[in-house]
């Protein structure tokens, strides 16, 4: 954003972002209306809806290209103590963004940090993995063996 | 921790209600530059920064984005104008005025011809100069006629020095390239494109 300090560009950051904006909003809005004594924040950015190329490469390894667009809502918060939240959520849920931008802030707050990580983020984490895991289980219950085709390797 | 505190605290909300209020601030300008020396208001309610006038912020907010560079004089660049205007219009602050598509000025510039004026396939390209000035009088030392002015109209501008008008007028001869002008004070704006024709009355100032 060009106006953050590096620390806060840092991967722990990049972390709880990328937790937030993957988390379903019924698990986030119920983990935050449980969340005690919640700051009040200005938005800085009201909500918006917009759009960004989704790019990809070939295994990962191959040139650019562009895969689709996909739209994505984002906003962005100053809390009373100044400390200023983003919140990038794909889809158009401004609620989502909000919330994710004011947890976003209140993370920065050295003071908070720990409480919202156990209340919040961590449990967003474990729901997240447990729903790859199901899928991951479910996906590979299905895997078809082709026992009488040699394999190449 | 202190710097971003005091970066994100200097960092206050641009338009509440983006499409309504830069729709309203485009057509106060189309209206000013089409109506040159008609005094617009810009009636928002807009925490900009202090460096910036309400108008000029607000016109900001509302043309310039990623692909309109924009010049800020050294007067105005205050750390917290410059996060403002990066922030919500997500444009390069450029030093070097002779690149910018906007500027915007303390007061009238000593050398017009630091900025871009078009060329003659596209003289669109010339810049548009936001200038903050004190004072924006209807009745004053300047004529005004072309475009949009039916005879002729009155304009008062006491800060603008007589020179500037004189490099302005020398500046027309390269007609179609020029720059445009907007006269911004508080939330007042009045608009002088480069076909209009600017005469100081003799006997005044």
């Amino acid at each position: 954003m060009g106006t953050q300090s590096p620390q806060h560009q840092s991967p722990a950051r990049k972390r709880w972002m990328s937790i937030l904006a993957k988390a379903s909003f019924e698990d986030l809005r119920s983990l935050w209306q449980n969340l005690p004594d919640k700051p009040a924040w200005t938005r800085v950015r009201p909500p918006e809806i917009g759009m960004v190329m989704v790019r990809g490469r070939m295994g990962g390894t191959g040139n650019r290209f562009n895969l689709g667009e996909m739209t994505v809502t984002r906003c962005s918060v100053g809390l009373e103590s100044g400390d200023l939240g983003h919140g990038y959520v794909s889809g158009r849920n401004k609620e989502h963004a909000e919330i994710a931008a004011v947890i976003d802030a209140l993370m920065q707050r050295e003071e908070r940090t720990e409480t919202i990580e156990h209340s919040i983020i961590k449990p967003l984490e474990l729901r997240h993995q447990q729903s790859r895991e199901t899928a991951s289980r479910k996906a590979a219950a299905t895997k078809v063996e082709f026992f009488t085709v040699a394999r190449e390797n | 921790m202190m710097s971003t505190n005091s970066t994100a605290q200097m960092l206050t909300p641009g338009f509440s209600d983006p499409v309504s209020q830069s729709q309203l601030v485009f057509r106060r300008l189309l209206d000013a530059m089409a109506r040159p020396g008609s005094i617009e208001t810009v009636d928002l309610d807009i925490e900009g920064p202090e460096t910036l006038d309400l108008a000029a912020t607000a016109i900001t907010l509302a043309l310039v984005d990623f692909e309109t560079p924009l010049y800020l004089a050294p007067a105005l660049a205050t750390p917290a104008a410059e996060t403002y205007l990066k922030f919500h219009c997500g444009t390069r602050i450029i030093t070097d005025a002779k690149d910018a598509a906007f500027g915007i000025l303390d007061g009238t510039p000593e050398d017009l011809s630091t900025f871009n004026t078009g060329t003659e396939e596209y003289p669109e390209l010339g810049a548009t100069l936001i200038i903050q000035i004190e004072t924006i009088r209807t009745n004053g030392p300047l004529t005004l006629t072309g475009p949009g002015i039916k005879d002729s109209t009155e304009l008062g501008l006491p800060d603008v020095p007589a020179s500037f008008w004189d490099a302005r007028t020398k500046l027309q001869r390269y007609f179609p390239r020029g720059i445009d002008l907007v006269f911004v004070s508080g939330a007042e704006m009045v608009a002088l494109p480069r076909t209009t024709n600017v005469t100081l009355q003799s006997g005044k100032e």
